[in-house]
């Protein structure tokens, strides 16, 4: 315990100041800034992984499309929920949006990041088979 | 111990604030390198999609395969692409300037490959 002479106090009036634990106060006040630093720095990976899901996807659905084929569910399924899946076809080409949100908030804040991946492929030329 | 009286106070805030400095700092790198892998995974997509264009022309217009594959990439993309034409299959070669400012300094551009051709009649009496 240290004895340290006060501001504005008389000359034999001393204030006693006691230091001990403060490292430990200190800590658990950072504790909270560290974890907001960690869990942003998960929600930005947790993004990033969606965003390639979205991107690789939308390619998957742009080239099914491109042959001819419907979208089969197993398609839908893979995709992150409420993914809204959008078929602009054009002369030649169909591109394929996909859009979804994800929550990049913590609880106490949340954000909702709206996430949109688009591809495009040439349509296949689609031949009757004879015979 | 007598006469080591230590003042805790502050010890740990210098501490706190360098490790906060360098988790932030890391956070930034993180956001960055994403950036560049989500660019990385458009550009593949982008060269298989270009691959795929071009490679619907081997079977009866070979000749024109670089050339549609060109056209298709410009159009789509307005990227100009390296084709190499081979007898069964076309290879695509694209690059575009790395999005991040920060990491343009290590990594100036970015590429990606695709390679497209058509599919042997044995290779698929295996799927079969």
């Amino acid at each position: 315990m240290s004895r340290d002479e006060g501001v504005g106090l008389g000359e034999r009036k001393h204030l006693v100041q006691r230091t001990h634990g403060y490292a430990i106060a200190e800590f658990a006040m950072a504790i909270p800034a560290f974890l907001l630093i960690v869990a942003m720095s998960i929600s930005l990976i947790s993004l990033t992984v969606t965003q390639i899901k979205l991107e690789s996807a939308a390619a998957l659905g742009a080239r099914i499309i491109g042959r001819g084929d419907p979208i089969p569910d197993s398609f839908r399924n893979s995709l992150p929920d409420g993914t809204e899946i959008i078929v602009k076809p054009e002369v030649e080409v169909v591109e394929v949006t996909l859009r979804t949100s994800k929550n990049f908030g913590l609880a106490i804040f949340p954000y909702e990041l709206e996430l949109t991946a688009s591809a495009r492929a040439r349509l296949e030329p689609v031949f009757e088979e004879f015979g | 111990m007598l006469g080591s009286t230590k003042n805790e106070s502050g010890q740990i805030s210098i501490l706190v604030l360098a490790i906060s400095l360098a988790l932030l700092a890391g956070t930034c790198l993180v956001g960055a390198i994403a950036q560049v892998v989500v660019a990385q995974q458009q550009l593949n997509t982008k060269a298989e999609s270009i691959a795929l264009a071009g490679a619907q022309e081997l079977e009866f217009n070979q000749s024109q395969a670089c050339y549609v594959a060109k056209e298709f990439s410009t159009t789509n993309y307005g990227l100009i692409v390296d084709c190499i034409l081979g007898p069964e299959s076309i290879a695509i070669l694209i690059s575009q300037p790395n999005p991040n400012r920060f990491l343009r300094t290590f990594l100036a551009s970015i590429y990606a490959s695709s390679r497209a051709g058509i599919v042997a009649e044995n290779s698929l009496d295996s799927v079969d």
